[in-house]
């Protein structure tokens, strides 16, 4: 139903380009997909982070191992999800990425549909975090407060929502991401208006956030 | 059927008129030396509006008398929605020309990619968020600046000292030096420029500021800002101790040619004009010399009265 629904807004897509073609470019009769780089593989490059590593935060030890337990079992949780979906991977077909990430939302959704805030970056960890974000923010100035908050996204979010793609993802400040526990390569942290988020990088999915954190 | 065959006639007839009206290469500065490594560099692009197909027509004429073989894309490769249908409008359509004649797409993440398009295979991410290839004797590191972790840069700097390339290319969305409506990310320089200055780092492009910018060399690293590759914050230029040129008037792209020694380089608007062009030679223990000017016909400065910018949304 879902792919039927997918050819039909690509047909109606292309049919849009043919009728409203003008002398900007040219008009493609199908969604023609160019051909796979077999010349040029970009070579191996990510190395995920090792589940337990010692953390540079300054928490509590306790705490930062809580975290790590939490994070894990929400890692868990993803690969069980993963595992009922097809796999995100390298494909010409923009239509499997769509599909493929809205599935894996979907299934981990429906894993988690208890999940509340505060899940995964509980009480003591969130405080911590929010200390090290507003040490962070309170520590530069003025200008560099602006380019702290560049197009940082204004909605409030809810656990397991679809990160809206009319939002940009702000950047994480990478003097930040240094004194904070490292993730594994599913999950990021991100920074909203008001908010720290835990977003599935693959599924692209709201996991856990907590407020004031600026 | 007869509606097919209006459609079919329509497209046709847009082609023609297409080709009728296509742009024509006005002025290329690049030497065309054999064997040397030629690429494109677009920035923000992905927009599926108008002028983003304007200047990729710029691009195809452009590759009629200098035919690059690639293009590295500085992020913000689809604005807003990520639909299948996107991908079409916002890449594929626009590009259709030089995909078809084999030119390869080499993309970096942009604030607003999905980090998903890494498994778009004519991005050549390897589905990774950051990666390295090879052409010719330079190396080329595309970097996910959205999201400099350590991981990520004990990555960089494991692949900046195990290569052995002549030139060493990073390019990012997020640039370390740029004097528009974003700025400079201080945040990223504090971590990425130590490494660049250690293993030798040539050249860095990078987008973000959807204007033209060529910097003064910074400790012997020339950067570059080509991030209006789609969409235009005219007037958006401000003095900068540390800009050499620039142009905020219209889109613009980047033709790059790698021969031996010597890169050289020139960025063309819309409208084909060459608003930058110059020379960078590298010198063994030595800041390179970098030799470039606008051309007479259409200067680049830095402008002193910077007109408001307009919103991104």
């Amino acid at each position: 139903m879902f792919n039927l629904k997918l050819r039909v807004i690509s047909v109606a897509a292309m049919a849009g380009l043919l009728l409203s073609v003008d002398c900007t470019t040219q008009a493609p009769e199908k969604a023609e997909m160019p051909a796979a780089n077999t010349t040029t593989p970009a070579t191996q490059t990510e190395m995920p982070a090792t589940k337990g590593e010692k953390p540079t935060t300054p928490a509590d030890p306790r705490a930062t191992a809580e975290f790590n337990n939490r994070i894990a079992a929400y890692a868990d949780v993803h690969k069980k999800a993963d595992g009922q979906v097809p796999s995100l991977k390298r494909t010409d077909d923009p239509k499997e990425i769509s599909f493929r990430e809205i599935a894996l939302g979907d299934a981990i959704r429906a894993l988690r549909a208890d999940a509340r805030p505060g899940d995964i970056m509980f009480g003591e960890i969130a405080e911590e975090f929010r200390r090290l974000i507003k040490k962070d923010y309170g520590g530069r100035s003025r200008e560099e407060r602006k380019i702290f908050l560049d197009e940082v996204p204004q909605f409030h979010p809810t656990i397991n929502q679809r990160y809206p793609s009319e939002w940009p993802l702000a950047t994480f400040p990478a003097t930040l991401l240094e004194v904070m526990p490292k993730l594994p390569e599913i999950l990021e942290y991100r920074l909203l208006s008001e908010e720290l988020i835990l977003r599935d990088v693959k599924a692209n999915i709201v996991v856990d956030f907590i407020l004031d954190v600026y | 059927m007869p509606g097919s065959r209006l459609r079919r006639v329509v497209a046709a007839a847009a082609v023609v008129g297409c080709w009728l009206a296509a742009p024509i290469a006005q002025d290329l500065a690049l030497p065309l030396k054999p064997d040397s490594v030629r690429f494109a560099v677009i920035g923000d692009s992905g927009t599926g509006a108008k002028p983003q197909y304007e200047l990729a027509n710029q691009m195809i004429a452009y590759h009629e008398k200098y035919p690059f073989t690639f293009v590295i894309m500085n992020g913000d490769n689809l604005y807003g929605s990520e639909r299948p249908q996107d991908f079409v409008n916002k890449f594929e359509a626009p590009y259709k020309a030089l995909l078809d004649a084999k030119v390869d797409f080499f993309a970096a993440l942009g604030n607003h990619d999905d980090p998903n398009q890494r498994f778009y295979k004519p991005f050549n991410m390897g589905g990774q968020r950051y990666y390295t290839f090879k052409k010719g004797n330079a190396r080329f590191f595309s970097l996910d600046s959205n999201y400099v972790d350590p991981v990520q840069l004990a990555w960089l700097e494991k692949e900046l000292k195990a290569s052995g390339s002549d030139w060493k290319i990073p390019f990012f969305h997020h640039p370390l030096y740029a004097s528009g409506q974003h700025g400079s990310q201080v945040d990223l320089r504090v971590v990425l420029e130590p490494l660049f200055i250690r293993y030798g780092v040539d050249v860095v492009f990078a987008g973000h500021e959807h204007f033209y910018q060529r910097v003064k060399p910074q400790q012997g690293i020339t950067y570059f800002v080509s991030g209006a590759g789609g969409r235009l914050r005219r007037g958006d230029l401000k003095q900068a101790d540390f800009g050499a040129a620039g142009y905020d008037q219209d889109l613009s792209f980047m033709l790059i040619e790698i021969a031996d020694k010597e890169m050289t380089f020139q960025a063309v608007s819309r409208t084909g004009q060459t608003v930058d062009k110059g020379l960078i030679v590298q010198r063994a223990g030595a800041d390179p010399i970098v030799v470039g000017g606008s051309t007479p016909a259409s200067p680049a400065p830095i402008r002193k009265t910077p007109v408001p910018a307009q919103p991104l949304r």
